[in-house]
């Protein structure tokens, strides 16, 4: 069961602070440390975000929006909602279907499912999209069965949608198995006793359950789905007004030292990043007062 | 309707949890199924439910003579009562209650106001009126074990299964429940079998109690007999105190002065079956020493100490009589011992 | 693995089980395969030409030593930052602890473009230290900034679930029994922390030798110099040497199997040291 990604929402659990007692640290110790954790995370985090929105606005608010005016900057927009679209409802399903395999049954091999399931997030973003290219380039394994039959997977938008499912593929699953496993099957046993089908105990035992997590891996899916660059960069050949996704556009703009109108597109995944984070941390936050109050 | 569970085996891996268990329980009784944990009692409750499945071949359960072993869980008419109730948390009481009417086929399915009336008529049954809206969360352990018997109780099932019904609850709250539970048994008058690894509750409650041991059942009978007249060495010490006093003793079975021969056997004594009595020389009975005594209730605890080996014997007796006595810590007495039992092949020290 | 070990009442096992493994063996295992399979055809001295040549192994050096030395700084400022957000409380807490999780939301590129806006000789900081001679943006040390930008929740969030399951019983029992603070810092609460730190510094370590958006703009990507190994493989990808970026490729996967496996490892071991 590893991660590469630590958080979920059954581990996270904003607690409130103790009440003071033996165990609080003097008072400079906790002005020292606070004010270490600031200082680092203000140049890590606050700075770069910042620079993001000062970089875009820089030239003001007119250049700002002209960046948006270009053609290619909304095909790169449309492209990653696309891409998302068509991503995370795939993932989503997934991530369901193999926590409920994983949580409620046992069989063997299990370990080796979840290890499998992981296995994306331990690979390199550009060597994902590489394996792609490596099974349906022309020099790959369908390559000449796909010219043959006039279609185009790599430097195309099916490329993109795989690679960027390949990179997302963990988040929904790994978010719901821990989840799933610590809820157990007794809900879902009583509702079997009092005559409930299988589809029944699912959408009106487990889902109501587990939606919370749910959204959470949803997300967290979908960030990552309209931010990844890594992969994608790999696989789109990175055709103007085709197979650019935003992160893409943002790259050939500042290759381009239209540094403005980078940053623009920029602020967008930064204001995606930023909403990102608000629900996740509304979501979690509602996590703990339902633990709290929990059966 | 009555429960027949013939020759079930249930493995999980390398251990057994139930070992060729055979049990009838008869139609409208409350019965108990007592023993420690790891007894098999939880397992067996299950596959009664539907809830798990015996090993393949090794036996089967029917309901008023008709086999179900094939029946799945939805279909066999139970109310199952789980241990931590396993109400549904995102539901109301009322939906809880209503789930099992709410999910029927729309042909069967009774209609709204027909499902309303009856979780009225529930909650009226289980004492919570008024507490329709509110979520499990918001209500209290016994509450909750409540609701989760109202919910079983919504299917109309044919026999009632609780496992573990009062485990989870302080022990005020238990007793209360456990009285109201007998009460409602004796109105609605349904097959029920509990779970309980608490012998005082299956001793109080159940018409019939059903003791197990690592797998295996030990005995069967009403409470008073099976507390009178215990099969087992295991049933003596689970059912109650006992002493266990290795003979030879004098003063047994009443018997005054005779001192059995067999040597080293292992009587079993109820605290109460223990006489008391001031030392006389030449009066019949083991000679002790008194270690302690423990007067703060109904009836006085006496530990005494035998001369001959240091064993300890605890005895019960009336406390007016202990009065009477007038013996204190380190006086010698005399016991005898009312009633005794002891089995062929238990060499157990 | 579709042989049901144990009966179960509840349904869907075969459908979901089903699914569950098309799904990843279509997405994961056989692309995954494909890399394998592609080496398995090369010659071992072609192979060894491809992952060894000096520009590769310079390659090397920088990503894993980057990784490593940004993963090391973020254990001990992670400790710091997840201790105070866990133990301390001031104002806007809530919003510095979900600020952490920035670096999982933010797209690699824009926090590309943002560090190395920063860190270059006109940006915010870069500005103070270029007098100075000191080169930030389009260097090591470059990469070494986005690496730590990269890493940095990995390690506050496996530590601070632990920060906060940590008994005050067991600091307190520390002090009844004379111990200072100090004392009981050193030998009650690290030995407890160490665990999740060496698992949070392994999946720091991990995240950053893969990584490629944020270090391809701050970096400078010069061969020998700056160039890490990601960028290698398509910078090979973009010469048409399908071989040569496979043989990277492998080599990085099977490093990065390792620390998935030790990072398993990990997480098993920790789970039952704390249980005790």
């Amino acid at each position: 069961m590893a991660s590469a990604i630590p958080q979920s929402l059954t581990s996270r659990r904003t607690a409130a602070p103790p009440a003071r007692r033996a165990t609080q640290d003097p008072a400079w110790v906790r002005w020292v440390l606070t004010g270490i954790a600031l200082v680092f995370l203000g140049f890590f985090l606050v700075l770069p975000l910042a620079a993001v929105f000062a970089e875009a606005l820089r030239r003001g608010v007119g250049a700002y929006f002209a960046a948006f005016v270009d053609a290619d900057a909304w095909s790169a927009i449309k492209l990653t909602l696309l891409v998302a679209a068509i991503a995370v409802p795939c993932n989503l399903v997934f991530g369901v279907a193999a926590a409920w395999c994983v949580a409620k049954f046992k069989f063997p091999g299990k370990s080796l499912l979840i290890t499998l399931i992981d296995l994306p997030f331990a690979v390199s973003p550009v060597i994902s999209g590489l394996l792609y290219v490596l099974v349906f380039g022309l020099q790959g394994w369908l390559g000449p069965w796909l010219q043959e039959h006039d279609l185009k997977v790599i430097f195309a938008v099916p490329g993109i949608v795989l690679a960027t499912v390949f990179v997302t593929f963990p988040f929904v699953a790994r978010e719901l198995i821990p989840l799933m496993q610590s809820q157990g099957t007794d809900e879902e046993h009583a509702a079997l006793t009092l005559g409930a089908n299988g589809w029944q105990t699912f959408w009106r035992v487990t889902l109501p359950n587990i939606k919370w997590g749910l959204f959470y891996g949803i997300i967290l899916c979908n960030a990552r789905a309209m931010g990844e660059f890594g992969a994608v960069s790999v696989v789109s050949g990175h055709i103007r007004g085709e197979t650019n996704t935003m992160p893409l556009h943002v790259e050939i703009l500042h290759n381009e030292f239209n540094s403005v109108a980078a940053f623009a597109v920029a602020s967008l995944l930064a204001l995606l990043a930023l909403v990102t984070l608000v629900l996740k941390s509304m979501i979690e936050w509602r996590h703990a007062r339902s633990l709290q109050g929990g059966t | 309707m009555s429960i027949e569970a013939k020759n079930i085996t249930k493995t999980f891996g390398a251990y057994t949890a139930l070992n060729d268990v055979s049990l009838s329980v008869p139609s409208g009784k409350l019965v108990a199924l007592l023993g420690p944990s790891g007894s098999g009692k939880t397992t067996l409750l299950r596959i009664m439910a539907g809830l798990e499945f015996a090993d393949t071949g090794s036996g089967n359960i029917s309901f008023h003579g008709e086999d179900v072993t094939a029946v799945r869980a939805g279909k066999r008419r139970v109310g199952f009562v789980f241990q931590h109730y396993a109400l549904f948390r995102h539901m109301t009481v009322r939906d809880n209650i209503a789930f099992g009417l709410d999910v029927r086929p729309k042909r069967e399915r009774p209609d709204r106001s027909a499902i309303n009336a009856r979780v009225a008529s529930l909650l009226k049954l289980v004492q919570l009126e008024g507490l329709e809206e509110r979520f499990p969360s918001q209500l209290s352990g016994g509450q909750r074990q409540r609701v989760a018997l109202a919910r079983a109780l919504a299917v109309e099932p044919k026999v009632l299964l609780l496992d573990e019904p009062f485990g989870a609850l302080d022990a005020k709250v238990r007793k209360e429940l456990r009285k109201w539970i007998r009460r409602l048994h004796d109105e609605i008058h349904l097959t029920t079998v509990f779970v309980t690894h608490d012998q005082e509750e299956a001793l109080e409650i159940a018409d019939e109690v059903v003791i197990m041991n690592q797998a295996r059942v030990e005995q069967v009978g009403t409470p008073q007999h099976v507390y009178d007249h215990p099969a087992s060495p295991f049933v003596y010490q689970f059912l109650g105190n006992v002493n266990r006093i290795r003979l030879p003793i004098r003063g047994l079975d009443g018997a005054g002065d005779i001192a059995r021969s067999d040597d080293g056997t292992i009587a079993y004594v109820r605290p109460h079956d223990i006489e008391l009595h001031r030392f006389h020389v030449g009066m019949p009975g083991e000679v002790a020493v008194i270690r302690s005594l423990h007067t703060a209730g109904s009836v006085a605890r006496v530990v005494c100490v035998r001369g001959i080996d240091e064993e300890l014997i605890e005895a019960e007796l009336p406390r007016q009589y202990l009065e009477s006595l007038g013996v204190s810590v380190q006086d010698t007495v005399l016991l005898r011992l009312r009633r005794s039992r002891t089995f062929a092949d238990d060499y157990a020290i | 693995m579709s042989a049901r070990s144990e009966r179960s009442v509840i349904p869907g096992f075969n459908l979901s089980l089903g699914f569950t493994l098309t799904y990843l063996g279509l997405i994961v295992v056989i692309p995954l395969s494909a890399a394998f399979l592609k080496t398995a055809g090369m010659s071992w001295s072609a192979f060894v030409d491809a992952v060894a040549s000096p520009r590769v192994l310079a390659s090397y050096r920088l990503s894993f030593g980057a990784s490593f030395l940004a993963a090391l700084v973020n254990c001990v400022f992670g400790l710091v930052v997840a201790w105070v957000l866990v133990r301390y409380s001031f104002p806007g807490r809530k919003i510095v602890d979900a600020l952490v999780d920035l670096p999982f939301a933010l797209p690699t590129a824009v926090a590309g473009i943002a560090l190395a806006a920063i860190y270059s000789k006109n940006g915010w900081v870069g500005q103070w230290v270029e007098p100075y001679g000191i080169k930030l943006a389009f260097s090591q040390i470059g990469v070494f900034i986005a690496l730590t930008f990269i890493g940095l929740p990995f390690v506050v969030r496996t530590l601070q679930p632990v920060i906060e399951e940590l008994e005050p019983e067991l600091e307190e029992a520390s002090y009844t029994l004379g111990a200072s603070r100090w004392q009981t810092i050193r030998r009650v609460i690290l030995p407890d922390l160490f665990p999740p730190l060496l698992t949070g510094f392994a999946m720091a370590f991990a995240r950053a030798l893969g990584e490629y958006g944020s270090v391809v703009f701050i970096s400078g990507n010069m061969p020998m110099r700056t160039e890490i190994t990601p960028l290698l493989i398509i910078t090979k990808l973009e010469q048409y040497d399908y071989r040569g970026a496979t043989a990277i490729a492998v080599v990085m996967l099977v490093v990065s199997f390792i620390l998935l496996l030790f990072i398993n490892l990990l997480q098993r071991w920790s789970r039952r040291h704390h249980r005790i």
